[in-house]
């Protein structure tokens, strides 16, 4: 945001808006774009995915199937290679064990069935079923089949009876789902063994009993086969039943039941159908499916379609994330960089914005904002001229014009262009308090009297007049005359006007010297000229006689007020001013001595420390800067005298009151012991409330810390030059309650009057021991 | 309008370095956080251990210690006891990928370990303090695997006294219950099982596990000879029993008991679960050559189901010619025929040699034994106990079993095992007494390992080339001569030429020959009995 406000706001609101929405189009626009193109790449990439994946579940299928196949035909043979085995025939042949052959005969053929698959790592154990001696013979022993089927290796969903039926159903060889197996563990009881696919092996067709051999796979070598065979895989794989439509064994156990139902699956295996789609709960999957060699096996690969989608859909939200990220990031910077738009109409908007008084309407027009404006623009100036001239006349009075400003001033502006016949009045002015009539009044009568007018301060103007011919400028002096007269009629004494004129000039570099001269005109006056308008400079000039009051005469009158000698002063300052009238004194010159003379009065009130404020209505270090703002003397007379009079009077005052203190202190010197307020009071006919004030006025402490003081000092001269107790010592200087005079003296002295006392008499009695 | 699309050109000019500079930081981010992703879950190192599983999990208090301490995870192949060499024999000898550190047995050793695939420990040892300090203590654990070229393939991590941990098992009371005294000869045995046998016609009253050699091997060492080549306790000399006379003895005492229907048909096949089944169901009377720890187990069991149930350990019976039956005496280092070697083509050799000496030093055997002192054991009148939460056959309130704590002396790999922590854990008060009166009579009943002596490769390759098909032979031949398929007087002197021309000769040859360059003062037996 800080780089935004730092960019200068060049654009108006709706052409910055218009210029965004265009930019943000066209970054949506292209966003759109990507988008759809990153969408269609990732569609595509799907389809091919998916084609891929079919492609890639097919040559799993073939490889897991003819894996699997392999395997469960080599089992098999191995199954019926054992049937026509020599200690296999004689085992079926036999009735009971007592048959000498027998053991050889069963150590012989439980090798050989270890051999050939307990070696075999895939298979747990094989056994062989012989119901004509009611024996199990495994690969691991031999067992008596009860013990077997429900101790030592209980089938979780087969019992023995089972495999009977099952072999009654006529098949040579099936395969079964796969079972968890319980086993019998020492104390621990009955738990889990393992996962088991059995293969069941009809090894008997010669012999009238039933006996049949079970191959127990174990499930989790199937699988360890198939990822040892290093396909890519893109799914479950799972063995199927395909007579009972029902799972054999999956890589993922959990999902047997739990999510997937054989049933549910939309797969006509019959009809040659091997590829579907299957929507499971929120899933879609693909399925793909291949028969075994084996008549009841087929092999069906799931896989879950966002395994395949997954990361390019993954990559496709990035791809649009990012993209939308950027479009972001890209329309935030446009609309940093748009401040710097440019166009002709913003720029005359801009333009305009700066000069123009109303703000732009948010949502309005620009050519009608230009329109309005380039009136009031037009008006503006116009109104604006005659404040033009004023500076100029402003420069032109303090010298600072040349030559060359006003040739380009000249050929600029028409005011200058009005007559070579220039002269310069100045017209001061001052107003008493009672008056009725302001400053601005005057204001306003010399705007009326239409020609430029410079207000140099609140008590000065100047008039520039500019005419073809002398006799026209005088003629506006004569009407500014009538016109000020006018002005003060009824107000002479509350207002004071007074006008100067130069000489008439031709140059206007020569302003600055004929204001100069004007001025002169009003300062060198003399002093019995009131409110008269001057016409001329030479004319009127009073004699230059000293303003400044003579050495002796300023000491007398020091001196006189010094002493509150109220007629004195009085008097000698009336003589000053006569001094001033009879010798027509010009009129800065007696602003001089009005000055000085209140100069001399300020002094003595810093120096007696006297309240100036409460004495001249104002600050007295301000009284001098006011009394330069008049223009009639017998104004600046007047206040000489009031502040004179009001001085003398309060110093004599001063001188009187100050005899009485001293009264006082005697009084309290003499009476200490009863010395109160109210004593005082009585005795010098005065309020109490006033004596305490009058205290602290004329000795800066309050009435009580210094009879206090005075109090305790008489103590100690008692404590140390008399034998009288604590208590008597406080009675005798004015205190009726020994407490309090032991708490006062404690306050003063920092200790008690007896420590006060021992510490002295030790201080003397050291004193004779040291010298002896 | 032209400046306004100039100015938008610059827009998107500048934007667009902005875009890719913003795109390739995004790129980096999902890269560099996968990397780091991948850093943190950096495992420690992986070994691959294959062991018998034990019917235990890997999971207990003590293996997380283990790990802990020896700062590794591991990755357990876990076969069942019954078949694990087969199996690991399978691993090794197939194309996958094989285990870093794995228990196998001498033979392989002796099989893998000069094909380069076993990891020769002798360049280690020095970096193995605590193996070094187990082999100065025990020197028999060294000298039965190290190679006659001072090649260490593999180590054992027995610790087990000179014990008589196997012999004689009656059930008592089917005896008295039946009005019989317990018999002390082979006779009397015969006629009281033959009569128990008619009492009984569906029992096995001799029952065995483990094939047909382990009960035959009873027979032989009645006669005081063995099934293969052994040494004589008598004469200390290698000798090669089946062309003795006395193993012929043997071989009639057997075929005797088998016609009388005393021994199970099924002797030669019966699997272990069958057998124990066999008698704690009551259907075996008399056991042979087997452990004493599982009377307890067995005594519980059998009781569960015939409240008069009684195991009663005998000593060995007297044979018809005097002879008073033997029973096999183990040591550290005949009883260890187990040993931990390493693959020699581990990426991790270094770590496995640091794994391997911890598990000799003091802290791992008694973790691996004891477990964690306070938890599972304390000290008490100067040994061990197990804390009364584990569960023994002697503290049978106890609540978690040994293998649930992993206290059983199986954690880690094949730790050195603790006779006395096996005492405690295992043996209830019937082996113990029973393993007491065989100790105490050692010297007149024990059958004792001859001294190990060391072959090369090559000769071992001619002794098992030799002795697999020799055995395998005898071992079907014995069957048929057992179970009177074959005749004992023409079948049998075929037999014995049959052996001849096998070539057992030769082996015993060597076997003597090695013998006799062996110091003398190994020439002899280790008669220390604990």
């Amino acid at each position: 945001m800080q780089l935004l406000k730092s960019i200068t706001r060049k654009a108006t609101a709706s052409m910055k808006k218009k210029t965004l929405v265009n930019i943000f189009l066209r970054f949506f626009v292209l966003t759109m774009l990507l988008m759809v193109s990153s969408a269609t790449i990732a569609v595509y990439s799907n389809y091919r995915m998916i084609n891929d994946a079919k492609e890639s579940n097919r040559n799993y299928l073939r490889a897991v199937s003819s894996t699997l196949d392999g395997l469960f035909n080599k089992l098999k043979d191995k199954g019926y290679s054992v049937a026509s085995d020599s200690d296999f025939l004689n085992l079926v042949a036999m009735t009971d064990k007592s048959q000498k052959n027998y053991s050889s005969s069963s150590y012989e053929l439980s090798n050989k069935l270890s051999d050939l698959y307990i070696s075999d790592d895939v298979v747990d154990d094989a056994f062989i079923y012989f119901q004509n001696i009611h024996t199990i013979l495994a690969g691991s022993g031999s067992y008596n089949p009860t013990f077997y089927f429900n101790l030592h290796y209980r089938y979780k969903d087969y019992p023995q009876a089972f495999w009977n039926n099952a072999l009654a159903s006529g098949s040579d060889s099936a395969i079964f789902s796969a079972t968890d197996v319980m086993t019998q563990s020492g104390d621990s009881g009955e738990k889990r063994y393992k996962s088991i696919v059995p293969l069941l092996l009809n090894i008997e067709s010669l012999a009238h009993a039933r006996n049949y051999m079970i191959i127990n796979i174990d499930e989790q070598k199937i699988y360890q086969l198939i990822d040892e065979m290093n396909i890519t895989k893109k799914g479950e794989i799972y063995l199927v039943d395909t007579h009972h439509n029902r799972f054999i064994s999956t890589t993922d156990r959990k999902m047997l039941g739990e999510r997937f139902d054989a049933k549910t699956l939309r797969l006509n295996v019959t009809e040659g159908k091997t590829e579907s789609t299957a929507k499971i709960g929120s899933e879609r999957y693909m399925l793909s499916f291949q028969h075994s060699t084996w008549n009841n096996l087929g092999f069906l690969i799931v896989t879950p379609e966002h395994m395949l989608t997954g990361p390019t859909n993954n990559f496709l939200y990035w791809t649009i994330g990012v993209i939308v990220l950027f479009m972001l990031i890209g329309t935030f910077f446009s609309a940093i960089f748009t401040r710097g738009i440019y166009s002709p109409l913003a720029d005359i908007v801009i333009q305009m914005k700066r000069f123009a008084l109303s703000p732009f309407e948010h949502g309005g027009s620009e050519y009608e904002y230009i329109k309005e404006n380039m009136t009031s623009l037009q008006q503006f100036h116009q109104e604006s001229m005659p404040s033009l001239l004023q500076i100029l006349l402003y420069r032109a009075l303090n010298q600072q014009i040349d030559h060359a400003d006003i040739d380009r001033l000249q050929q600029k502006y028409d005011f200058f262009r009005g007559g070579d016949r220039l002269a310069v009045v100045v017209v001061r002015v001052s107003f008493s308090a009672r008056s009725e009539r302001s400053p601005a009044d005057l204001k306003r009568l010399l705007a009326g009297f239409n020609k430029p007018v410079l207000d140099i301060s609140e008590h000065e103007s100047v008039l520039f007049f500019q005419e073809h011919h002398a006799e026209d400028v005088h003629a506006s002096v004569r009407r500014l005359g009538d016109l000020s007269a006018a002005f003060i009629e009824g107000e002479k004494d509350s207002v004071h006007l007074a006008v100067g004129m130069s000489p008439i000039f031709h140059q206007l570099e020569q302003t600055s010297q004929a204001y100069k001269e004007a001025c002169a005109v009003l300062d060198w006056r003399s002093v019995n000229k009131a409110g008269i308008l001057f016409t001329d400079a030479d004319e009127s000039r009073g004699s230059r006689a000293s303003a400044y009051i003579a050495a002796d005469k300023k000491e007398m009158l020091y001196k006189y007020m010094d002493h509150g000698n109220v007629e004195g002063s009085a008097h000698l300052l009336e003589q000053l001013l006569e001094e001033a009238h009879a010798q027509d004194m010009p009129f800065k010159s007696f602003k001089q001595l009005a000055s000085d003379l209140l100069y001399l009065a300020v002094e003595i009130v810093y120096v007696r420390g006297i309240d100036g404020q409460s004495l001249f209505g104002m600050p007295a270090d301000e009284v001098i800067p006011y009394i330069g703002t008049f223009q009639d003397p017998r104004i600046m007379e007047s206040l000489c005298r009031d502040i004179y009079r009001a001085l003398s009077v309060h110093i004599q005052n001063q001188l009187q009151s100050s005899k009485a203190i001293h009264g006082m202190l005697d009084y309290i010197a003499q009476h200490l012991p009863e010395a109160n307020l109210t004593t005082i009071a009585d005795r010098f006919n005065m309020n109490a409330n006033y004596v305490s004030q009058y205290f602290k006025k004329q000795l800066g402490v309050t009435f009580t810390d210094y009879i206090n003081g005075l109090r305790i000092d008489k103590a100690k001269e008692l404590l140390i030059g008399s034998a009288l107790t604590v208590n008597d010592v406080g009675k005798q200087v004015g205190f009726n309650n020994a407490n309090a005079f032991i708490r006062m003296f404690k306050k003063l002295e920092a200790v008690t009057p007896n420590e006060y006392r021992k510490g002295s008499q030790a201080q003397h009695q050291q004193g004779p021991a040291e010298r002896g | 309008m032209r400046s306004m699309l100039k100015r938008h050109r610059r827009i998107i000019l500048a934007a667009l370095p902005t875009a890719v500079l913003l795109l390739a930081a995004a790129c980096l981010f999902v890269v560099f956080d996968k990397k780091t992703a991948g850093k943190q879950a950096e495992p420690p190192v992986v070994i691959k251990a294959a062991v018998p599983s034990f019917a235990r999990e890997r999971n207990t208090m003590i293996d997380l210690e283990y790990e802990r301490l020896t700062q590794l995870k591991f990755d357990w192949i876990q076969f069942p006891l019954n078949d694990y060499m087969k199996r690991i024999k399978q691993l090794l000898a197939s194309s996958g990928e094989k285990p870093d550190i794995f228990i196998i047995d001498k033979d392989m050793v002796q099989r893998f370990g000069p094909q380069g695939m076993l990891l020769d420990l002798q360049p280690y040892l020095d970096r193995m303090p605590n193996l070094q300090r187990w082999i100065s203590k025990y020197p028999e654990i060294y000298r039965s695997i190290v190679t006659e070229d001072g090649k260490l393939y593999g180590i054992d991590g027995f610790n087990t006294y000179g014990q008589m941990p196997v012999g004689y098992m009656l059930r008592a009371d089917i005896f008295y219950r039946n009005g019989m005294l317990l018999p002390k000869t082979f006779d009397e045995l015969y006629d009281s099982l033959k009569q128990l046998k008619h009492i009984y016609p569906d029992s096995k009253p001799i029952s065995n596990r483990w094939g047909p050699n382990r009960l035959l091997e009873s027979f032989f060492m009645a006669y005081h000879t063995h099934g293969g080549i052994y040494f004589n306790n008598e004469e200390l000399v290698y000798k090669f029993g089946p062309v003795e006379s006395n193993y012929k003895k043997a071989v009639e005492l057997a075929r005797k008991f088998y016609e009388a229907k005393l021994i199970d048909p099924d002797f030669a096949t019966t699997a272990e679960s069958q057998y124990f089944e066999n008698i704690t169901s009551g259907k075996t009377f008399a056991i042979f050559n087997d452990y004493f720890t599982e009377m307890d187990g067995w005594q519980e069991k059998g009781t569960k189901q015939d409240s008069m149930f009684n195991l009663k350990a005998v000593l060995p019976f007297v044979t018809d010619t005097g002879l008073q039956a033997l029973e096999k005496v183990q040591y550290p280092n005949t009883q260890g025929t187990w040993v931990i070697a390493i693959n020699a083509k581990s990426k991790h050799i270094d770590e496995l040699i640091r794994l391997l000496d911890a598990q000799y030093s003091d802290a791992m055997m008694e973790l691996t034994n004891w477990g964690i002192e306070g938890n599972t054991f304390v000290w008490a009148n100067g040994e061990r106990t197990y804390t009364s939460k584990v569960h023994t056959k002697m503290n049978p309130t106890g609540t978690v079993t040994p293998e649930q704590l992993g206290v059983d002396g199986r954690s880690g790999i094949w730790a050195p095992y603790d006779q006395d922590a096996e005492y405690k854990r295992r043996w209830g008060a019937l082996g113990l007494e029973a393993q007491q009166s065989y100790n105490e009579n050692a010297s007149r009943i024990g059958f004792f390992d001859g001294p190990a002596v060391p072959f090369k490769q090559d000769e071992l390759n001619t002794i098992t080339k030799i002795m697999t098909p020799l055995d395998k032979f005898i071992t079907e031949k014995l069957i048929k001569f057992v179970t009177g398929e074959l005749n004992m007087d023409s079948d049998w002197n075929s037999f014995q030429e049959e052996l001849g021309r096998m070539g057992y000769q030769r082996v015993l040859d060597m076997y003597r020959e090695k013998f006799a360059k062996l110091p003398e003062d190994q020439k002899k037996l280790n008669m220390n009995i604990r």
